[in-house]
């Protein structure tokens, strides 16, 4: 059953990557700038010698003979990146365990402390713990996070000098990136877990779970938290989506390889094989993403089954 | 029903605490497995004098270090560690041997012939010779490798002539004069023949050379790391020792954020960095851990491109006007906070062949601006811009990164004498579409280069339609003396002709030039003794050495 579940969410992701596909073939090919003449623009190529070259990489075909080049290079891994002229694919995989990384260390870090927050928050309800750890965590979600990782290198790389500023190189390398990452999501796990619990420890079985003589904390865990724990999952798969957007700050203010940064660079030079490939590969991901969350969902609340 | 005491399991094998342990393993695992995430040691100097590391922070990512194909300067940066070129260009602009001990050029500059040095060879073994030499140029004109800029610098090369195995000439189907500064650019560089033609794809991102240094990796938008090569013996005399280099290493790193790269110099994740911010070069010059060094680039200065196709900048009252009423002293010292200096025209003055005679063509004076206008028939309007036959005075301009210390600035200055300068924020391919489109009046840039010939991308006619003539000039005479400047070899009749191409250009106020391009500045940690840069502004690492 679960096969056949699976099976469905994946034929209709068809449809949407079609979609996503020309939406994002349209908005390259209709935005201005040309590829070619940003290459080479100091070359002293004449406006032939571009246009041969826009000739020979097929940019002056049709749009529609275009994308369908588009799509059959990418299914073949065929397709390449006019600025490096190396394999889209590539490109894409050999930085995508590093804004993995990132984002999945966010993930925890915000999931951890958001349900902590949240925990706290609601059985302390309508006290000033509820309200400061409210407050501390929409302060996370308002800070811009460009801001915030200039502060932080500021202060921990530059003027104490525990941390570097930059890079790749070992796990102290990972603390800002994944800090700033991961404030902004704090706030949202925070707030949503803060209201399930509140929803959750108003129901019958967990008065008829204190009745029965538990002791708090067995309620808590035992009981509450586990149904509070459903809405977030489902916040999981969306969060690793936003996640993968906000890495493109991280990843260009740490100056970390990410395929955040491999996207924007690629509009910036109006690389149409490498953006359009790269957000593909990014649907595909994010679709099977959430497939795996939707799936697991099943797993988790056994009133669940597909 | 619901169980929250968790042991109802599914019809399949996995139960839902299982599946929550192995998620939990698995979110652990996957970072933990990521490639790369090691601890690296930091290279120490072995002791004062040789050996250690340096690391490079750079503006940009070069798209491959194939100096056939590469465009970018940027690439330059790593590639003349690597590679050696023919000559070598030094500080004081006169050229000396690098892979080839000395040189003849015959009476009309068609054949440069070139006598080769002996026991040089590549990284990977392959002995260097003149067949060498043919490969590399053969290689840059070749079709197939899509040149980017290296061919552009060939200029009219028609083949290269292999004498014997240490001799080599040089064939042009025209004169042309500036070939040796070609040849000491490192994208004439001379890459091994064998690495090439195995696989010409890899080669792009596995450079191999006869250079002092030897490339290791290139980890993508991370680092490129380069070793010492033992066995370099044949450095130009224009570096303080031969042999091979001090240090152990050079690395280099990415940083397109401009705080970024800062920071990185300022937490020692970068020992030295390309184009510091300008507003922070004081206050580094003045530390004690940091030296700085801003020489302004030879070329095309830093300079407003009018297009004498659109109203109003086809009236040559009006670019005439946008030249006298800038105060370029002002500009030069609030607006580039006091790092560079101004320019008055289409040459740098530190390029060969400048002209000094475009100093005094328009002297900053608004008045006579707008006197000019006035009697051109530019009326003033109640909002004090001016206008002609029912055309306002506005001029529009892409506004980049590259222009906001000017923009501000220009915008008040001009309003003063009646003219409306309008700013579109544009990025980089967008500002490139609209002047070539001519949809903007003017359009910002300049160009690294020491030799005028340079000129001839932005000036000749042929470069209209879909090239790089911004200002949309076309002008037989120009053209003509263009091309007599790129054939001429001696250097009187050149320092003539192209006179006359500056005095020709400012005359017809085909541009604004506005000051010196301060691209070439770096900051760096003050251990790093003897670093160097060349005429071009680009980085000599060869004799550094790390003081303690």
């Amino acid at each position: 059953m679960i096969v056949r579940f699976a099976l469905r969410r994946v034929i209709m992701m068809v449809p949407v990557l079609f979609i996503v596909s020309v939406i994002v073939f349209m908005m390259m090919h209709l935005t201005p700038g040309d590829p070619v003449r940003l290459m080479m623009g100091k070359s002293g190529a004449s406006g032939e010698e571009v246009e041969k070259v826009r000739d020979q990489l097929g940019l002056n075909d049709p749009l529609p003979v275009q994308y369908v080049h588009f799509i059959t290079d990418l299914a073949t891994g065929n397709l390449k990146s006019i600025r490096t002229q190396q394999p889209v694919t590539q490109e894409f995989f050999d930085r995508f365990p590093r804004t993995l990384e990132i984002t999945l260390l966010a993930l925890v870090v915000a999931t951890v402390l958001g349900f902590v927050f949240g925990i706290i928050a609601a059985t302390h309800q309508n006290t000033w713990i509820d309200s400061l750890a409210m407050v501390v965590s929409l302060l996370g979600v308002s800070v811009p996070g460009f801001w915030l990782a200039l502060l932080l290198i500021f202060v921990f790389a530059i003027s104490l000098g525990w941390l570097p500023a930059t890079g790749t190189q070992g796990l102290k390398s990972l603390v800002l990136p994944v800090t700033v990452l991961a404030v902004e999501e704090i706030a949202l796990i925070a707030r949503l877990v803060r209201a399930n619990m509140l929803e959750v420890l108003r129901d019958d079985y967990i008065r008829t779970a204190r009745a029965k003589g538990l002791r708090e904390r067995t309620v808590l865990t035992g009981h509450a938290l586990r149904n509070a724990l459903l809405p977030s999952i489902t916040l999981l798969g969306l969060n690793f989506g936003y996640l993968l957007s906000g890495a493109v700050i991280v990843e260009t203010i740490f100056a970390r390889p990410g395929i955040g940064r491999l996207i924007v660079e690629g509009i910036l030079s109006k690389d149409f094989p490498l953006v359009q490939g790269a957000v593909l590969l990014t649907a595909i991901i994010y679709l099977i993403v959430n497939l795996v969350t939707d799936i697991s969902y099943g797993f988790v609340d056994p009133r669940v089954r597909h | 029903m619901s169980d929250p005491s968790g042991k109802a399991s599914l019809d399949h094998s996995v139960s839902r605490r299982r599946f929550l342990q192995l998620a939990g393993a698995l979110g652990l695992a996957i970072p933990a497995a990521a490639p790369g995430l090691r601890f690296i040691q930091p290279v120490a100097a072995q002791d004062g004098e040789s050996g250690g590391e340096i690391i490079v922070g750079l503006n940009y990512e070069m798209d491959n270090l194939d100096p056939a194909v590469t465009p970018y300067a940027v690439s330059h940066w790593v590639m003349m560690n690597v590679f050696d070129t023919l000559v070598w260009r030094g500080v004081d602009g006169a050229f000396y041997p690098g892979l080839a001990d000395s040189w003849e050029i015959n009476e009309d500059g068609t054949i440069y012939t070139f006598k080769l040095k002996t026991g040089v060879t590549f990284h990977d073994g392959t002995p260097f010779d003149a067949e060498s030499v043919k490969f590399a140029f053969d290689h840059i004109v070749d079709p197939e490798t899509r040149s980017g800029f290296a061919s552009s610098l060939l200029g009219p090369y028609d083949h290269t002539e292999v004498i014997d195995a240490s001799t080599a000439a040089i064939h042009f189907s025209a004169p042309y004069a500036p070939f040796l500064d070609s040849a000491s650019q490192s994208f004439l560089a001379i890459p091994s023949p064998t690495a090439v033609q195995a696989d010409r794809e890899a080669f792009l991102r596995n450079p191999v050379g006869t250079g002092f240094m030897k490339f290791v990796e290139w980890i993508p938008n991370d680092r490129i790391t380069l070793v010492r090569n033992d066995d370099y013996n044949w450095a130009p005399p224009i570096f303080d020792h031969t042999g091979p280099a001090h240090l152990d290493k050079i690395s280099f790193r990415f940083y397109l954020d401009n705080s970024t790269r800062l920071a990185a110099l300022e937490a020692g994740d970068a020992n030295l960095i390309q184009s510091p911010l300008l507003n922070e070069i004081p206050r580094l010059s003045e530390s004690a851990d940091f030296l700085t060094n801003v020489p302004l680039n030879p070329g095309i200065p830093e300079t407003i491109f009018c297009d004498t196709t659109v109203a109003p900048t086809d009236d040559l009252t009006v670019r005439k006007a946008l030249n006298i009423s800038l105060d370029r002293e002002l500009l030069a010292q609030i607006g580039m906070f006091g790092q560079a200096r101004p320019a008055y025209g289409p040459l740098w003055e530190s390029t060969p062949f400048y002209s000094a005679a475009v100093e005094s063509l328009y002297p900053y004076d608004p008045d006579a601006a707008k006197q000019m206008l006035d009697e051109a028939g530019w009326v003033e309007g109640s909002d004090g811009i001016r206008e002609k036959d029912g055309q306002r005075l506005s001029v529009s301009l892409p506004a980049t990164d590259f222009t906001t210390s000017f923009d501000e600035l220009a915008q008040g200055v001009w309003r003063d004498v009646g003219i409306e300068l309008e700013l579109i924020p544009m990025d980089g391919a967008a500002a490139d579409d609209a002047i070539n489109n001519s949809e903007v009046n003017l359009y910002n840039n300049s160009w690294v280069s020491s030799d005028p010939v340079v000129l001839n991308n932005l000036f000749l006619s042929k470069n209209i339609d879909g090239g790089y003539n911004w200002s949309k000039w076309a002008s037989e005479e120009l053209d003509q003396l263009l091309e007599a400047g790129e054939r001429a070899v001696d250097d009187a009749e050149r320092t003539e002709i192209y006179a006359k191409v500056q005095a020709h250009i400012m005359e017809n106020a085909l541009i604004v030039p506005l000051y010196g391009n301060p691209g070439g500045a770096i900051a760096y940690q003050n251990r790093f003794e003897n670093v160097k840069q060349d005429f071009r502004n680009y980085l000599w690492l060869y004799d550094v050495t790390i003081g303690s």
